[in-house]
């Protein structure tokens, strides 16, 4: 049976009594999505591979407590949250390093890769300068897919403010992004 | 190309491409292997993994206890004072020999 197979309710039965090779699996499934949201809210890479881990080590410790009618991604993103959001009050005076791995700007670069360089330097200040909340929001929309409703739950603020947060961040970045506020495509 | 409105109501794909080049991180295969070799992780114990665990020790207190409570045991019966009849009885060896000859 293919990972894709294997439902998250079914790897997270089998997780909760000692599979670890479910767990590895849940882990190969969400920990993209889980170190993308653990980096929207800390920014620095180190700080925020540490919470995703500490997160998915407080989520194998509480799999009993999930509620297997319900999507797990939302579940273990609500608890990686709460791992990134401890981890970044316990290291507020850390200086933060910006997210640049990905993104090599030093030396020289033919012009199409140096505008998109530039492009993804500009989105990167222009989310850091956004409220936690609106960086949350627009991360979850936007990138991991997830509706208004369930980003509300997720956050547990009301739907209109999930809807009026990606408002105010998709104009941010597309203002960022392009001279006259659209995106470059 | 008509210009995308920040009150759409799906996702901009082009926007969530950039987000995602922006916060994807690299070594997914290292990361997977760092949570499962974390110090912290410890399996939850359900009963059975108690036993297993203890199976071992356990097997070998009551292998050393049989040791010592037969040593314990040939050691009382050497100590205790010839009776009138010890001469007439065969000793452990020659018991032991004959049981393993099938005699």
């Amino acid at each position: 049976m293919r990972i894709s197979d294997v439902t998250d309710a079914e790897l997270a039965n089998r997780a909760a009594t000692g599979d670890s090779d479910a767990f590895r699996q849940l882990v190969e499934r969400y920990g993209p999505a889980v170190r993308r949201v653990a980096r929207t809210v800390l920014r620095n890479p180190d700080d925020a591979d540490d919470a995703a881990q500490d997160g998915f080590w407080a989520a194998w410790r509480s799999l009993d407590r999930y509620d297997r009618s319900r999507p797990f991604g939302p579940w273990l993103l609500r608890i990686v949250l709460n791992a990134a959001r401890d981890l970044g009050r316990r290291r507020q005076v850390r200086a933060t390093e910006p997210l640049t791995e990905a993104s090599p700007t030093s030396g020289p670069l033919p012009d199409e890769l140096a505008d998109r360089a530039q492009m993804r330097d500009r989105l990167a200040a222009a989310l850091s300068a956004l409220p936690e909340r609106q960086r949350l929001v627009v991360v979850l929309f936007e990138v991991e897919g997830y509706a208004h409703r369930e980003i509300a739950q997720l956050l547990n603020v009301a739907e209109g403010t999930v809807r009026s947060d990606i408002f105010h961040a998709r104009r941010a970045l597309r203002a960022a992004l392009g001279a006259d506020g659209r995106i470059v495509r | 190309m008509s210009e995308p409105s920040p009150f759409d109501p799906v996702p901009d794909p082009v926007l969530g491409r950039l987000l995602r080049e922006h916060l994807d991180a690299p070594d997914a295969t290292a990361f997977v292997a760092r949570v499962m070799a974390g110090g912290r992780f410890a399996l939850p114990e359900t009963p059975l993994h108690v036993l297993a665990r203890w199976a071992p020790r356990g097997l070998a207190a009551a292998l050393l206890a049989l040791v010592v409570a037969g040593w314990l045991a040939v050691k009382a019966n050497r100590s205790q004072p010839a009776s009138s009849e010890e001469g007439l009885l065969p000793g452990p060896e020659v018991v032991l020999a004959a049981v393993i000859d099938g005699q």
